[in-house]
């Protein structure tokens, strides 16, 4: 059944929410996003991926907004696209990443001993490749595309993920109520779902929106490397791959991509952070 | 006469409102004196301390005088007072355990101590920490001299800033609660410790605390405080042979003996600062208070030689 | 041995184990592509005969265990056998790479820390006023910035509008200033909040307090007294962002077509010369393993707290 009272806790954390800046702002940006990828088909005025090669790299203009790339597509349309691009690739592989950590970091916390030692080795291993090294290498074994590009930033994300359910795992684990639970014989799963998963949430959430934001960054530096999602799929990174070309002819062509990119990252940002303040409120100064 | 306070008034600014914290206090303190300043959690005494040796926060407001020597503090340029602070005045606070910076040795914060107010080399610094590491009775002071904080106790470094106090021959020493943080065979010691020192050095003392049975311990005078002012103020012979104000006869009942009569706490609790009781401020807690205690303020007034108190049932 | 000794000692064993896994995991790319190791290996135009023949140079017909053992005594002597097409050994090509990178990162390192630091120290200094709201969304802007995007704003402005500085290449040290400038801008931000949110921190405790009720200048308060304290986790920071700039070297070498060693993974891939990959991606790896390590180290050193444990 659905409850629509809430209790007064949850009320205050929503009350704090829809008053912080950081949220408002945020989410506000991560809004217009989502809504544009997912609008693409109706809201862009051309195909993204036909062209029209009479009007190759033309500056913004009336016609086209924010001008044409060389092969004359509507840089505007293909901005517009580029969003739906990002938003699944970042969403499922961090999806992906959420999922799979907290089923590792879970069970590595719960059931300890060697298991916990083991994984704890892979993932400090897996978090030797900084950054985008990770992605870059798995890209390197799985070859471009989109699918493969969610695999190399889906497992460039696991390991934190991993390491954030472990933690707040392991502080569950020894408190009273769990204890209390296992004595009188509730199930392992039981407890997982009814006190680990539910004290892991805001961290998870918080790093969710966090990783969301660095993942958009990665996929994108993929495929500015040519690394990625391939053409004539729209893509923000990839669409700035051959900018050195037009540094002084036409930097409409980088600029563009280049602003949705940043503007929604930091929108993931912002909204990470006002997150974080809500829910972890001991962060706060 | 080393001290002169007159009608103190500090107040912070809070969410829930202005807190006034020390409301009109005023004494003054003869050279090589200890006045024992006692009063529950929350009635001042903290705030009192850090107004004096001007650390309060810039946002807070400071009015009436205190005069130190021959100057004036309240209002006084940051950067003057600033060096009266750990050369004339200093200060020790109530928890030893943090008030040390984790990173640096006793001997580098000591050193800095001197070096900050005198002319002199470190090796001038350094033989002087240890020599008053030797004075504070810390066992091995070169060793001190090298220890960072974790590796001390923490009735060791309260030895550790009690020696800093003390360092540089201040003129006045504020002391607040620098025992309560302690396991209590070391308050003790550290108690007899001050005892011992105050007879060897010219400054005077400000001892703040909670314990009455303390302040008879180090204080020639005693200064009840109670939500921001003064009650009661007399030499420690007056208070204990008698006590005038009812709140300082009910702190008297709260204090554990060792001998007879159990511990008797006084009802009720300190009052909001924010919107402080009419009249005088401890009516809603005091046994034999009437009409006029709850309508009028009592005035400090002098009842006998040197026995001040704030209370309309007194003489 | 004293405490600090052993806890040196303790630090750089436990390095040890994770580079041993990275190194598996990079030698077992070759054998995590599709296909044949011994064929990916081998010039394209390669006949069966030589493909065999390069299977047994390079030991491929032998156990996986034994194949890294040959493997792992090669790359502690820094060799990585040869390129697939190039004509060069590996380490011809790696290491000069690398010391172009290595000189890149630490550069950036120097601004980002410097800029990062300060900004940190500025903002703390006056928390919730407008000048510290600035320096924290400069930070969060550096934070969210492609870090390709902001080379090529960079070009744009010094080398397309006022031409002042290359806008690609190498050779001489102004070669370096933008690539530097852009890994070190983004890398400022980063420091920048943690250098923030540590001095906030800090500027709170009561030894701060202590050192001003003891007449220290401010300057000693906060640049010594304080700041020693909020820099222990910045250091660790630091070290992190290092790695992040080895990797994000990979982009901004791209985009200055800087020679080095990111640049040399992202074209091996695309030739698919796998043992460059190799090496590239195990160097890095190793660099930022190394580097995390000293971080360590130098954190027991500025805090004598953590010896103990
Ligand atoms: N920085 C501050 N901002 C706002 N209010 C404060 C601040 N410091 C103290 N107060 C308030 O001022 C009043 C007096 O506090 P103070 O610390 O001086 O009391 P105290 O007598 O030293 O108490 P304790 O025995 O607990 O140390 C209290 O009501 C306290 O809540
Ligand atoms: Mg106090």
């Amino acid at each position: 059944m659905l409850r629509l009272e809430l209790d007064p806790a949850t009320r205050r954390t929503l009350r704090r929410a829809t008053k912080n800046r950081n949220i408002r702002v945020g989410g506000a940006i991560v809004a217009i996003f989502v809504l544009m990828g997912l609008l693409a088909p109706f809201i862009s005025p051309y195909d993204p991926t036909q062209g029209n090669l009479r009007d190759s790299l033309l500056p913004p203009c009336r016609k086209y907004p924010f001008g044409t790339d060389f092969a004359g597509r509507d840089i505007l349309s293909r901005v517009i696209w580029g969003a739906r691009t990002s938003l699944i690739v970042s969403t499922v592989s961090v999806f992906i990443a959420v999922i799979a950590g907290v089923i590792v970091g879970g069970l590595s916390a719960y059931v300890g001993g060697w298991l916990d030692e083991v994984v704890t080795r892979i993932m400090d291993i897996m978090l030797s490749f900084p950054d985008i090294l990770l992605a870059l290498f798995v890209a390197a074994i799985v070859g471009p595309g989109l699918e493969n590009v969610i695999v190399a930033v889906a497992l460039y994300n696991f390991p934190q993920f991993v390491r954030i359910m472990r933690g707040s795992a392991l502080q569950v684990k020894e408190m009273e109520y769990v204890e209390a639970a296992k004595a009188i014989g509730e199930s392992n799963a039981s407890i997982f779902v009814r006190y680990l998963l539910p004290n892991s949430l805001a961290p998870i959430v918080v790093h969710a929106t966090l990783r969301t934001a660095a993942s958009i960054l990665t996929a994108a530096g993929l495929s500015f490397l040519g690394l990625g999602v391939q053409p004539p799929i729209p893509e923000w990174g990839q669409m700035m791959s051959d900018a050195r070309t037009y540094l002084v002819t036409a930097p409409h062509v980088w600029v563009f991509p280049g602003i949705a990119l940043f503007v929604t990252v930091l929108g993931f940002n912002l909204l990470g952070d006002g997150l974080n303040d809500v829910l972890n409120p001991r962060t706060e100064v | 006469m080393l001290l002169k306070v007159s009608d103190l008034r500090v107040s912070y600014r809070t969410d829930e409102g202005i807190v006034r914290a020390v409301e009109g206090v005023s004494f003054t303190l003869e050279r090589r004196k200890t006045l024992a300043v006692v009063g529950e959690s929350g009635s001042g005494k903290s705030t009192l301390a850090l107004a004096i040796i001007g650390l309060l926060p810039r946002s807070v407001e400071v009015e009436g005088s205190i005069r130190f020597l021959d100057m004036e503090l309240t209002g006084m340029k940051e950067e003057e007072i600033r060096k009266l602070r750990g050369d004339r005045i200093t200060i020790v606070f109530q928890e030893p355990m943090t008030a040390l910076n984790p990173v640096f040795t006793v001997g580098r914060f000591m050193k800095d101590i001197y070096l900050t107010h005198r002319e002199g080399s470190e090796e001038d610094a350094l033989s002087l920490a240890m020599e008053w590491l030797g004075k504070v009775k810390v066992p091995g002071p070169e060793k001190v001299l090298n220890s960072y904080p974790h590796e001390l106790s923490g009735g060791m470094r309260q030895r550790v800033l009690i020696a800093a106090s003390l360092m540089l021959e201040p003129d006045l020493v504020l002391m607040d609660e620098p025992t309560s943080a302690l396991d209590v065979s070391v308050q003790a010691q550290i108690l007899r410790l001050i005892a011992e020192l105050k007879s060897q050095v010219s400054a005077s003392f400000i001892f703040i605390t909670h314990n009455l049975g303390v302040a008879a311990a180090v204080g020639d005078e005693i200064a009840v405080m109670y939500a921001g002012k003064l009650v009661e103020l007399a030499s420690k012979r007056n208070l204990f042979e008698e006590p005038l104000h009812p709140y300082t006869k009910g702190l008297m009942k709260a204090v554990p003996r060792i001998r007879g009569g159990g511990v008797e706490p006084i009802p009720g609790s300190v009052p909001s600062l924010v919107n402080p009781p009419k009249g005088c401020r401890f009516h809603p807690r005091c046994p034999i208070a009437d009409e006029r205690c709850r309508e009028e303020e009592p005035e400090l007034r002098e009842i006998r030689p040197g026995h001040w108190v704030a209370c309309h049932k007194v003489g | 041995m004293s405490d600090l000794a052993r806890y040196v000692v303790r630090r750089i064993l436990l390095a040890i184990p994770t580079l041993l896994g990275v190194s598996v995991i990079v030698f077992l790319m070759i054998h995590m592509l599709p296909g044949d190791p011994a064929q990916l290996l081998a010039p394209p135009e390669a006949t069966i005969q030589e493909v065999e023949i390069i299977r047994r140079r390079l030991g491929l017909d032998k156990p996986l265990w034994e194949q890294y053992l040959i493997f792992m005594s090669n790359a502690m002597k820094g060799e990585f056998g040869k390129s697939l097409f190039t004509g060069h050994t590996v380490s011809e090509l790696l290491w000069p790479a690398y010391l172009n990178t290595l000189t890149l990162s630490v550069l950036a390192m120097g601004f980002g820390l410097v800029i990062g630091v300060l900004m940190g120290i500025y903002a703390a200094l006056r928390p919730n006023t407008v000048r510290d709201q600035a320096v924290t969304s400069l930070s969060l802007f550096g934070i969210s910035m492609p870090v390709f995007w902001l080379g090529l704003i960079l070009i744009e402005i010094f080398s397309v509008w006022l031409r002042i500085l290359p806008s690609g290449g190498s050779g001489t040290p102004r070669h370096l200033i933008l690539p530097s400038l852009t890994l070190g801008l983004v890398g400022a931000a980063y420091v920048g909040r943690a250098t923030r949110a540590s001095m906030l921190e800090v500027l709170s405790q009561e030894y701060v307090r202590t050192a001003k009720a003891y007449g220290l200048p401010d300057r000693l308060v906060i640049y010594v007294y304080a700041l020693r304290n909020a820099l222990i986790p910045v250091i660790t920071v630091a070290g992190l962002i290092f790695g992040y700039m080895m990797a994000g070297a990979v982009l901004t070498e791209t985009v200055f077509s800087f020679p080095g060693l990111g640049r040399l993974i992202v074209n091996a891939i695309f030739a698919r010369d796998y043992p460059i990959v190799q090496a590239g991606i195990l160097v890095v790896a190793t660099t930022f393993v190394a580097i995390n390590t000293a971080v360590d180290i130098l954190y027991a050193f500025i805090n004598p707290r953590i010896r103990l444990g």
